[in-house]
């Protein structure tokens, strides 16, 4: 355990180097939210604000405002690329001949990034959710059931998030080149996770097929617990439903590493 | 005599970069259908929006109207991204490394060579689709072609890659002072993100911001309004003819403001490790 944890104190210091680069870049993650507030508004204004879909234009503010948050669990960037050139460049090797389980390892330095990541854009959070809030475009605080709830489905969308990267970045071991099928999953994810629009939205046909896939639990799913859109029942099959993604993926990629290790050339490294 | 030599430079960098482009062709047709795939998302996300509201107009922009901006932005971004975006992102690795001496150095413009060296053929596949989506938003809205709106048309989205590629240009020479600055072209994205909107849809502040100041708007609603047919009973704004004035004369002014930069950001210029 202890290797682990020297990892993820390695991965905290090393992300804290590059600080003003971030708040830069967290801002901007904002800036998608102004047109979004805009172009909702001017939806809501030819509507008298009926809600639509169940969404009145604060919660649909909400929404968007949680999405980040929600995506700022279950996003991995360069996760899938980093494993992938590994591969192919030979670098696992380093991992292969030490006494260190790569998935682990990998899953200690994601953990540090996660949490130094909230650590500096607790800030800029914040200060956008304050704002938002203070205009009155935002849902009523749930209560703390359902925020235990939402906690729970933000930790559940970091594992399916990094065991999705992970199951893409493990291709590697197939192809040389992984990038094109990561920028396939890239818009897949954005648009099935509901990071777009919300999946409710959807036609019916369409949603029948979104919903049944697991890209919603990196976005949707966490986001419409903490809107209070599911009865207690539908919580718990969506959790356990959940469970079994990540318990199914989990043996997809522990299958793909296996059998791509008999595969593996180790060239170069 | 020297335009000609420029085109002779151009017409050879751009088969070599065919060349190039077509011996990974299978990478080639990826990228141009991931630019398709999301190009589609951006028309259902205002389809599924439009559905969902019975069709009513947002912001005095019906279905339509919608999609043919849509289709407008998509040719000026293919169009910038094809001759000029890979470029304005090289500048800024040629000045940390020093490899902008081999540029220099060239019996050439410099900034001409710099701006045109790749075309990325990426976006050739894309341009069709754009023209496919603007015939089918045109017809359903009974647009009129006339020499002298298509005329417009054209002038103004020669106007709007222009601005792109100076806004970007500019924006690039800040490498001659902060070295690696490769975070100022991820805001680049959200920004173009703005640009995909109806004009009508922002407040009066933003609508003159971003029509006057940083002409992001202008860029892509402008061609659009110049086609699409227009009567005063309709809620969105038309084109006024001395605003198109304004965007043409923005491009020109860029145009220069940039060369100038570019020929200042020059002096500033180490040439790393050599």
């Amino acid at each position: 355990m202890t290797k682990y944890w020297t990892t993820f104190k390695v991965g905290l210091s090393e992300r804290l180097v590059y600080r003003f680069n971030f708040f830069a870049g967290v801002f901007v993650n904002f800036l998608p939210l102004v047109t979004q507030f805009f172009l909702w508004s001017a939806v809501f204004a030819t509507r008298d604000d009926e809600p639509i879909a169940g969404y009145t234009l604060s919660s649909m503010m909400a929404y968007y405002m949680l999405i980040h948050v929600a995506r700022s669990f279950s996003s991995m960037p360069q996760l899938a690329r980093t494993t992938a050139t590994e591969i192919r460049d030979g670098e696992l090797n380093k991992y292969l001949i030490r006494p260190i389980d790569y998935m682990g390892y990998t899953l200690s330095l994601r953990v540090a990034h996660k949490l130094c990541y909230y650590l500096m854009a607790s800030l800029p959070f914040a200060v956008v959710f304050t704002w938002l809030i203070y205009s009155g475009y935002f849902a009523p605080w749930p209560g703390w059931e359902t925020f235990f709830y939402f906690a729970l489905s933000l930790a559940m969308a970091f594992t399916i998030g990094f065991l999705l990267h992970m199951m893409f970045g493990l291709i590697g071991f197939w192809f040389l080149e992984v990038n094109t099928f990561l920028f396939l999953y890239f818009m897949v994810a954005y648009f099935f996770s509901g990071h777009m629009i919300p999946l409710d939205l959807l036609p019916p046909w369409l949603k029948g097929i979104v919903m049944n896939l697991p890209f919603k639990y990196e976005a949707y799913f966490p986001v419409t617990v903490y809107l209070g859109r599911y009865s207690s029942e539908e919580l718990m099959v969506e959790f356990g439903v959940e469970a079994l993604w990540i318990l199914g993926l989990l043996i997809i990629v522990k299958t793909l590493y296996r059998r791509g290790l008999k595969r593996y050339g180790a060239y170069g490294g | 005599m020297r335009i000609s030599r420029y085109f002779r430079i151009y017409l050879a960098i751009a088969r070599n970069c065919l060349v190039r482009e077509m011996s990974f062709r299978g990478h080639f047709l990826i990228t141009a259908a991931t630019e398709t795939l999301w190009f589609a998302l951006q028309i259902i996300f205002f389809e599924v929006i439009f559905m969902n509201n019975g069709g009513k107009p947002i912001a005095g922009w019906t279905e339509y109207e919608v999609l043919f901006l849509l289709g407008t932005q998509h040719l000026i971004t293919q169009f910038f991204e094809m001759f000029f975006f890979t470029n304005c992102m090289d500048i800024s690795e040629q000045v940390r490394t020093g490899t902008l001496d081999f540029v220099l150095i060239k019996p050439i413009n410099p900034q001409f060579l710099l701006s045109t060296r790749k075309l990325n053929f990426n976006s050739v596949a894309n341009i069709p689709i754009a023209f496919a989506i603007l015939g089918y938003s045109g017809y359903k809205l009974g647009v009129h072609l006339t020499f002298t709106n298509v005329l417009v048309y054209i002038a103004l989205i020669l106007c709007g890659v222009l601005i792109l590629y100076n806004t970007l240009f500019i924006m690039a020479l800040s490498a001659f002072w902060v070295i690696k600055n490769q975070s100022l072209f991820e805001l680049w994205f959200p920004v173009r993100n703005f640009a995909r909107y109806p004009i009508d849809m922002y407040p009066p502040s933003f609508k003159f911001a971003l029509t006057f100041v940083f002409p992001i708007l202008a860029v892509t609603n402008f061609p659009a309004m110049a086609l699409m047919p227009f009567t005063t009973e309709m809620n969105r704004s038309g084109l006024v003819p001395m605003h198109a004035l304004f965007v043409a004369g923005w491009a020109i002014g860029m145009l220069f403001v940039g060369h100038l930069f570019f020929r200042f950001a020059l002096n500033h210029y180490r040439s790393a490790s050599s």
